[in-house]
């Protein structure tokens, strides 16, 4: 009888944790367990298995995805991930610090001088994410359909009421250009994760136009096959071999 | 000349030229070697030329060691002629010989490829005479390419090279002198001095000075460049041979072109044939042997500076009096006749001020090391002398000087500025140095909000929900407002829209008269509610509802013929109930009721 029991017992553990064993949350522990033991191969495949497997995806994953890549000196998937982290809480101090940090680490040529600047629309929501720029573009525009309505049921007289939902749209096309320059600038947004060579043509046998160093920040512009073109800051752009680019 | 007749004898002279080039291929090659003079005065150079006739398929040389001679490549050369339709080429390599020792020498024979077979140069014999009749210090020497007579040249450029002094100290610095003494010789491009740098180091020639002198009674042409030299090595240092190179320019004595006459006579080409020639030219100077000698180490004190030379040495502190936490500015001025980039400034260190670091320069023929020390107590604080030791090339001994000390009065701070925050940045406090750390930021332990994968557009369901229940709302909110507004501002819309409704209301009235004998007043209601719902659905008056000018809106209004009908028939009917008595069945008013509601609800959807 106590057999049975132990036995029954032993196996609802085992059901439990099978249950447990592909869920997101669980992996998560388990790879911060794995990071603080100073065990990063493993920590990095499991945070690589909650991303593959689950279909989730969340900021602090990121984050201690680009830490364990960065423990095991992989600079260019640690830059890829911290800056899939920051897409994702742009706001963050940790994620901002360690990005700093990484920066420093990254090889940056002389001619490459020109850094691209933030389009004068976007530079006021640079704090936003993605998500929230999204809502805060919709919420402009409901807002002044709602101002419309209320000074229309409110009685005012007609020129007012569209001098002020004139004001307001000026407003939403500031903040729905704002929005789409947003897109625009981290579209295609990428990384290198391992050292390359830009080419002029899609082929290995092509001149060498510039050297793409680890964990530089680059834009994925289109593909043709297995080969990337790509920009850099100062606007060079060149063919890189697909592997070596992660987009963000 | 016209300008068609330039351009035909410029076509011809294409012409010729690309003839010239077609003939050159079947030209015999063959390769030389000349020397410009086979006797050479020490200090003075010879020209070696190497031409190889018949092809230019030669970029350079590799010239063996001559014994006895530094060779210097001048550059090549290269000839095409054309006489009476002959073609010949050639490319010269030509090279400056500067003798290294008295005696007879042998040029070797030099090898080149061309095409595939080795061409050799004959071995030449040159002999380099002593320079008996030159002064000391110098050694006038010139080549002359165009080979006229060495000695010639020699006696029109000379290169002499002077230093104060034979004998010097390492590390003593000296004023070097060259001077290029020219007469009766144009020589253009004349560039700076060269010179083996072994065993001492050059300073910067400072910009050439011109001028006019006489030598032996004969005016010259001086070209004077002043540099200072710093021996860097003890024992016997050789200074030069030093060279300068330029070109020297020889007219052509041509009276008539080589191609005779023709379309050659023609003054362009005349101009062209008479030009100058710039003829590379080096003029070398004799080697110039220096003593130096190691500096004594008896009596070279502890702090010796590395000064050596003649130099003088200050100090000055101000201010003398001041209040607690106010600087003071100490400034030490080396100067006078010596290497100051190589003197060490002394060192301030007291413990009993706080000494941030010197700014230290060189200008102006001073060295100056300016630092900003404050007091850390008040009272009367002592600046402690201050010594400077070098070598004194004058005396030939080291020399210590000494200045200081300076008495600094440091008066006590005013009561209550001590807590003072303005000014706190200069108070001497003495901070400890802070190494903070650099790494990344740990890991987070809590996962966050746990999202679903999305591509950068953020295609959101629940934000595209929200805004199409809003835009809905919105435009039916927006609709209820136009129509409020146009029933107020528009009376016949307003009876139009209520015609339907009313009329509803009132059938609804009618029901209870569907009775045995009430169809007298069943017939008057719904003859009554068919007039006021037409005239306010046609916007017509009371009274005008004749059925001739309602058939008529109607049939325009694409009614249904048979509804126009049945309207006709229950006119008829409520007629002959109301006006002759006619008994109607319970059934038949039923029928005219629904009838009534067909017909209302056909025109509704006829007419808008």
């Amino acid at each position: 009888m106590r057999r049975a029991a132990g036995l029954s017992f032993l196996i609802g553990i085992l059901l439990t944790a099978s249950a447990f064993a592909g869920h997101p949350e669980y992996l998560f522990a388990q790879a911060v367990a794995k990071y603080q033991q100073a065990d990063y191969s493993a920590a990095v495949e499991l945070n690589e298995r909650l991303l593959k497997e689950t279909g989730v995806e969340s900021a602090a994953v990121y984050f201690n995805l680009g830490n364990s890549y960065f423990k095991q000196s992989k600079l260019g998937p640690a830059m890829l991930n911290y800056l899939r982290a920051q897409r994702l809480a742009p706001r963050d101090a940790d994620i901002k610090a360690n990005l700093v940090f990484s920066r420093q680490a990254v090889e940056q040529y002389e001619s490459e001088k020109q850094q691209k600047e933030v389009s004068r629309w976007v530079a006021p929501f640079m704090s936003l994410s993605v998500g929230e720029f999204k809502w805060l573009t919709a919420f402009v525009w409901m807002l002044t359909g709602l101002i419309f309505l209320g000074l229309l049921y409110g009685g005012w007289p007609m020129k007012r009421v569209l001098l002020f939902t004139g004001a307001s749209l000026v407003a939403c096309i500031y903040v729905t250009a704002a929005f789409i320059s947003y897109l625009s600038d981290n579209h295609g947004r990428s990384v290198a994760i391992k050292p390359a060579d830009a080419r002029f043509e899609p082929s290995e046998q092509a001149t060498v136009y510039f050297k793409v160093p680890e964990g530089a920040e680059i834009k994925a512009l289109h593909s043709n096959g297995d080969w990337l073109k790509v920009q850099r800051t100062d606007g060079r752009t060149g063919w890189v071999p697909s592997a070596a680019v992660g987009e963000i | 000349m016209t300008v068609t007749r330039r351009i035909r004898m410029l076509f011809l002279s294409v012409c010729l030229v690309l003839t010239s080039a077609f003939l050159a291929v079947a030209e015999d090659v063959s390769f030389d070697a000349a020397l410009d003079a086979d006797r050479v005065v020490m200090g003075t150079a010879a020209q070696l030329t190497l031409t190889l006739h018949g092809s230019q398929d030669l970029a350079q040389i590799a010239l063996p060691p001559i014994d006895g001679f530094e060779a210097r490549f001048v550059g090549p050369s290269t000839q095409i002629r054309v006489v009476n339709g002959e073609y010949s080429s050639a490319k010269s390599f030509i090279y400056m010989l500067v003798p290294l020792k008295e005696g007879k020498f042998t040029i070797p024979s030099v090898a080149v490829q061309v095409k595939g077979q080795t061409y050799q140069s004959r071995p030449l014999i040159v002999e380099v005479v002593p320079a008996s009749a030159a002064p000391a210090g110098s050694a006038p020497a010139a080549q002359d390419p165009n080979a006229l007579d060495s000695q010639a040249i020699s006696d029109r450029v000379q290169m002499r090279v002077s230093i104060p002094k034979a004998s010097t100290y390492v590390n003593e610095e000296i004023p070097l002198v060259i001077k290029l003494y020219v007469r009766e010789l144009p020589i253009q491009d004349i560039s700076m001095p060269q010179i083996n740098q072994e065993g001492f180091v050059l300073s910067e020639f400072a910009h050439p000075k011109q001028y006019q002198e006489a030598v032996d009674g004969k005016p010259f042409e001086v070209v004077e460049f002043d540099t200072l030299l710093t021996p860097t090595h003890e024992g016997e240092v050789s200074i030069g041979p030093a060279a300068i190179s330029g070109n020297l320019l020889i007219k052509n004595n041509v009276q008539r072109n080589p191609f005779g006459g023709g379309v050659f006579d023609d003054a362009f080409f005349s101009n062209f044939f008479n030009s100058y020639q710039k003829k590379p030219i080096t003029i070398t100077s004799r080697p110039f042997p220096l003593k130096v000698n190691p500096l004594p180490q008896d009596g070279k004190p502890q702090d010796f500076s590395g000064g050596v030379g003649m130099l003088a040495f200050d100090v000055t502190a101000a201010p003398l009096k001041l209040k607690a936490g106010d600087p003071v500015t100490l400034k030490m001025t080396v100067s006078g006749t010596g290497s100051l980039k190589a003197v060490k400034m002394p060192d301030f260190k007291d413990d009993r001020f706080k000494a941030y670091d010197p700014q230290i320069k060189v200008a102006d023929g001073q060295k100056t090391l300016e630092q900003v020390i404050i007091p850390l107590k008040s009272g009367t604080i002592e600046i402690p002398a201050i010594s400077f030791s070098y070598f004194d090339t004058s005396a030939g001994k080291y020399t210590t000087l000494t200045r200081g000390p300076f008495s600094v009065d440091v008066l006590p701070m005013d009561k209550g500025q001590e807590f003072q925050a303005v000014g706190f940045a200069d108070r001497p406090v003495s901070l400890l140095k802070e190494n903070l750390g650099n790494d990344i930021v740990f890991v987070k332990d809590i996962s966050g909000q746990l999202v679903r994968k999305k591509d950068w557009a953020g295609r959101n369901g629940l934000l595209l929900l929200v805004m199409v229940v809003y835009l809905n709302v919105w435009g039916a909110l927006f609709g209820i407002y136009l129509y409020r507004r146009k029933l107020s501002d528009d009376p016949c819309f307003a009876r139009r829209s209520a015609a339907l409704r009313l009329a509803r209301q009132e059938m609804l009235g009618l029901k209870p008269l569907m009775v045995e004998g009430g169809a007298k007043d069943f017939f008057a209601g719904l003859d009554k509610i068919l007039n006021s719902y037409l005239e306010k659905k046609f916007n017509v008056q009371a009274g005008n509802t004749e059925f001739a000018v309602i058939e008529n809106v109607l049939s325009v209004r694409k009614v249904n013929n048979k509804k126009i009908a049945d309207l006709k028939l229950l006119r008829e009917l409520a007629e002959r109930a109301r006006f002759a008595s006619a008994s109607v069945s319970v059934p038949e008013m039923q029928r005219s009721f629904f009838d009534m509601e067909d017909i209302l609800d056909e025109i509704e959807r006829r007419v808008k």
